[in-house]
């Protein structure tokens, strides 16, 4: 079976005065759909570069990346953004919700840019804070709900369009250790239920426990790609929401 | 050395003797008089003047006026043509009236102002030059072929009909034989040639005069004197106040 | 679509504050050039309708000659018949009358003194039924129905330099159509003032069977022609053409705009200086809001990357940007319209008088009037000037790269 996503010897850099900075030097990686994975790697390392890159956000400088088998390193910005509002849902470190939404808003938003019939909408996006348990706290708007809800709804937004993929770059880097092991707990059962492919980064340890596969960044490079051998579904439904 | 002294001033004398008549200018005031006497053959008068108007060479009708003189102060003009009976013209020192008839009041009008064609009311009813004007002579020169002085003359009162004229007299008759008439700006608006002179009771007087527009060059006027006469006239005659020919 | 409307309505009131002052500015932009259009609008209406009411008529009718040479006599070019070509133009919808006029010049005196006038000869009832009546500051209009004499109106300006008041008598001189002199005693019965001096200073009016003793002519220069309602007066034109066509004198129909130059003039500068109003209003708001709108755009910079990395098409943006702009233009043209509305109510329930311009003698009441046209365009020009100031924004913002505005603070 292909794998979802195929990065094949990747380079990025970027110009800097008379010279460039290398984010990253030849990296290569494949993931498989239904995976649940983690970027680790200290700040620098080049991981919200792999993120951006795999989120077709941006360009790399050499090196190929495949979704679902097409190479979309040749697609013009339009394709890619196209391509993005279908196949890919996106979390945030900063949650980045509109702030004149309200939460259902929010949710709703890249129902709104396929052009899904309402009545299509009113459920999916029911039924998406429903995952997330957000169900009753729906005609908020982001300044009245805590760090942890915030990042539940961008999370709901990122799944109700049934993305092939989600991306999240450090989407726990603003939230406290417990709100933060909920989170990735959260993510981990929508993977797992929904089927959605999960890609996230972090610097923080301590929410690597209970993830399978582990890929480790270190200036710029793939320094080790492990699979995490614990089962941790008693974990994971130990923690509530 | 005697002799030559006496010979030099004996020429000297001649040479003065020759230029005399030319470098000595000619008494201005006694000239101007002389040639209004030309004009206005006696203190009181009246003549009958007959004014033919012409444009581009065709002739309009002809207008008819008697002129009753009294010194140079006073001056009755009656309209005599058929379209213009009933009205006339009153002179009385510095200002002119003229009467309508049907009307109980006369208008206000100005000798500059025109009477018929090219000939102005002043042209009619105020021709001594002397009482108007100050002389000057220019010079001396020939119109056709006769000698004239040139006299420059300025309007010295209120009711002078022009502000400068150019007036030619003859060196040898002492009558005007042309003159150019200029207003206050400086324009040169009319120009007059004395054409011929008859003789009535021992006096040379002026039968025909053309006055020529300057502005527009197609237009002239003719003006013939006849039945020159002096006359004695009652002051009731130039009274102000509404009074029909007496 | 409806949500995107809704996105750009919260959006504008994001920040109150901001957005008021914004408010503020284009809606006073909008009451400012209402108010003074509206007060222009009446201005160009009093001087039209004096102007009209004054002797100029709705339409005049003359010898076509009038405009093709100049006259060397008076009346040459004149109208012959012109009891006949009246009953023509009477008997068209709309004219509530028609009157003789002749104009003419020549000297007038009281015995001392003799003074140039511009004389005019009417048809005094037929004047009154038009509602031409000049303003009589002592005696009274002219009767039609004088007896034993020539009754006349002379110029304020003109009595005082001929030292008459009503009831004295002065002569008139003038040239006939013959190139004759001709003359007239006339009584004044009444003093007129128009307002503008230098036709005070010359005015002498009398009836029309005494010019035409006067002037020795059967013929009046024109005919003007009054009607119930100004703006009938293309229709009216209209009709009348084809009644005077192919008469024996050919006749030249003026409309009375063809003929109100100081109208055409005023209405000319005014309209002028209110162009210039609106080329300051224009810079007003782009200067308030192009501002305004960067900063909103840069404090939003995050929240758009966000948006186009969900894969929002950068069109879509600025079609964004740019109904905020309408959808502060609308608010604020609305604002500004009720604000103009109400206060050119309060300053017509002030009434108050201007001073009275140059050559005049009597000022102006400051009134403004309601004028839809205006409102709309007032609207459109604020809309269109919101719309342009947020265009460079908004194609700079679908601009932005993805990253770098996701990596904004």
């Amino acid at each position: 079976m292909e794998q979802l996503v195929e990065v094949e010897r990747v380079t990025k850099r970027y110009p800097l005065d008379h010279s460039y900075v290398t984010a990253l030097e030849d990296a290569s990686l494949e993931v498989g759909r239904g995976e649940f994975l983690a970027i680790a790697g200290p700040s620098g390392s080049g991981k919200s570069t792999l993120l951006n890159l795999v989120g077709l956000l941006d360009r790399p400088t050499s090196g190929r990346i495949r979704i679902a088998g097409r190479d979309t390193t040749a697609l013009n910005p339009i394709a890619a953004a196209t391509l993005r509002r279908v196949q890919i849902g996106f979390v945030f470190q900063t949650f980045n919700l509109i702030p004149v939404f309200t939460a259902w808003e929010n949710v709703e938003y890249p129902l709104l840019l396929q052009r899904t019939p309402e009545r299509e909408r009113r459920r999916r996006v029911a039924e998406a804070l429903e995952n997330v348990g957000l169900r009753d706290r729906a005609s908020h708007r982001p300044d009245l709900l805590s760090g942890g809800e915030r990042q539940r709804v961008a999370v709901a937004r990122a799944i109700v369009h049934r993305p092939a993929l989600v991306l999240a770059d450090e989407p726990t880097a603003n939230l406290d250790t417990r709100t933060a092991t909920q989170l990735i707990a959260l993510m981990h059962d929508l993977n797992r239920r929904l089927g959605v492919t999960f890609l996230f980064s972090t610097h923080d340890q301590r929410l690597l426990d209970h993830t399978e596969r582990i890929v480790r960044l270190c200036d710029g490079r793939v320094a080790e790609d492990t699979a995490s051998e614990e089962v941790s579904n008693a974990q994971v439904s130990a923690v509530s929401l | 050395m005697f002799k030559t002294l006496s010979l030099l001033m004996v020429c000297a004398a001649a040479a003065l003797a020759g230029t005399a008549r030319n470098l000595v200018p000619p008494n201005v005031e006694a000239l101007l008089q002389r040639s209004d006497m030309a004009r206005n053959g006696w203190p009181s008068y009246s003549v009958r003047v007959k004014i033919l108007n012409f444009e581009d060479g065709k002739q309009d009708e002809e207008h008819l006026y008697q002129v009753s003189q009294k010194g140079a102060e006073k001056t009755h003009v009656e309209f005599l043509s058929p379209r213009e009976k009933g009205q006339y013209l009153l002179m009385l020192g510095d200002d002119m009236w003229i009467y309508l008839p049907d009307t109980s009041r006369p208008v206000r009008i100005t000798p500059l102002e025109r009477l018929t064609g090219n000939a102005s009311n002043g042209d009619v009813a105020r021709t001594h030059y002397a009482i108007d004007y100050n002389a000057v002579y220019l010079r001396t020169e020939k119109v056709g072929a006769t000698p004239c002085y040139v006299l420059e003359l300025s309007a010295k009162r209120k009711g002078s009909t022009y502000h400068r004229i150019e007036y030619w007299l003859s060196v040898a008759t002492g009558l005007p034989v042309k003159a150019e008439f200029y207003l206050t700006s400086g324009k040169h608006i009319k120009s007059a040639t004395f054409d011929a002179y008859q003789q009535v009771d021992g006096k040379t007087l002026l039968r025909r005069m053309t006055i020529y527009d300057c502005i527009r060059k197609t237009s002239h006027s003719v003006m013939e004197y006849s039945g020159f006469a002096p006359r004695k006239f009652p002051d009731k005659l130039f009274q102000q106040g509404r009074l029909d020919r007496f | 679509m409806r949500k995107f409307l809704q996105l750009a309505f919260r959006n504008v009131f994001r920040n109150k504050r901001r957005t008021t002052m914004t408010l503020l500015v284009v809606s006073g932009g909008v009451a400012g050039l209402l108010l003074a259009g509206g007060f222009f609008s009446y201005m160009f209406w009093g001087l039209r309708e004096s102007t009209i009411r004054n002797g100029l008529g709705h339409l005049q009718i003359y010898n076509a000659d009038h405009f093709r040479r100049d006259e060397n006599r008076v009346l040459e070019n004149g109208l012959d018949n012109y009891r006949q070509l009246m009953t023509l133009a009477a008997g068209t919808p709309h004219v509530r009358g028609v009157a003789p006029r002749i104009e003419f010049y020549g000297m007038v005196s009281n015995g001392m003194k003799s003074s140039v006038f511009m004389g005019t000869a009417v048809d005094p009832a037929k004047e009154l039924s038009m509602g031409f009546l000049p303003r009589i500051s002592a005696g009274h209009y002219l009767t039609g129905k004088y007896q034993g004499g020539n009754e006349a109106l002379v110029g304020a300006g003109l009595a005082k330099s001929m030292s008459v008041k009503p009831g004295d008598s002065l002569t008139l001189l003038a040239v006939t159509a013959d190139g004759a002199l001709n003359g007239v005693d006339i009584d004044v019965v009444g003093i007129v003032t128009t307002g503008f001096k230098d036709l005070d200073d010359r005015l002498m009016t009398i009836t029309l069977p005494a010019a035409q003793r006067l002037l020795q002519s059967e013929r009046v220069t024109k005919l003007v022609v009054g009607l119930d309602r100004t703006e009938n007066t293309d229709a009216v034109y209209s009709a009348l053409l084809p009644r005077f066509r192919g008469l024996r004198q050919e006749v030249t129909i003026k409309k009375w705009i063809d003929l109100a130059t100081f109208y055409r003039q005023v209405r000319l500068m005014f309209s002028g200086i209110f162009l210039f109003l609106g080329v300051i209003v224009f810079f007003m708001v782009v200067m308030s809001s192009a501002n305004t709108v960067m900063m909103a755009m840069f404090e939003r910079t995050r929240e758009i990357g966000t948006m186009l990395a969900m894969g929002t098409p950068r069109s879509w943006l600025v079609g964004l940007f740019l109904l905020e702009a309408l959808v502060t233009g609308v608010l604020a043209a609305a604002t500004g319209v009720l604000a103009g509305n109400v206060l050119g109510a309060l300053v017509n329930r002030a009434g108050i008088v201007l001073p009275p311009p140059p050559g005049n003698t009597t000022g102006m009441s400051l009134r403004v009037l309601h004028e839809p046209g205006l409102m709309i365009g007032a609207s459109l020009l604020v809309l269109a000037t919101l719309a342009l100031a947020s265009i460079v924004p908004a194609w700079r913002a679908s601009r932005l790269r993805i990253v770098e505005a996701l990596a904004h603070v």
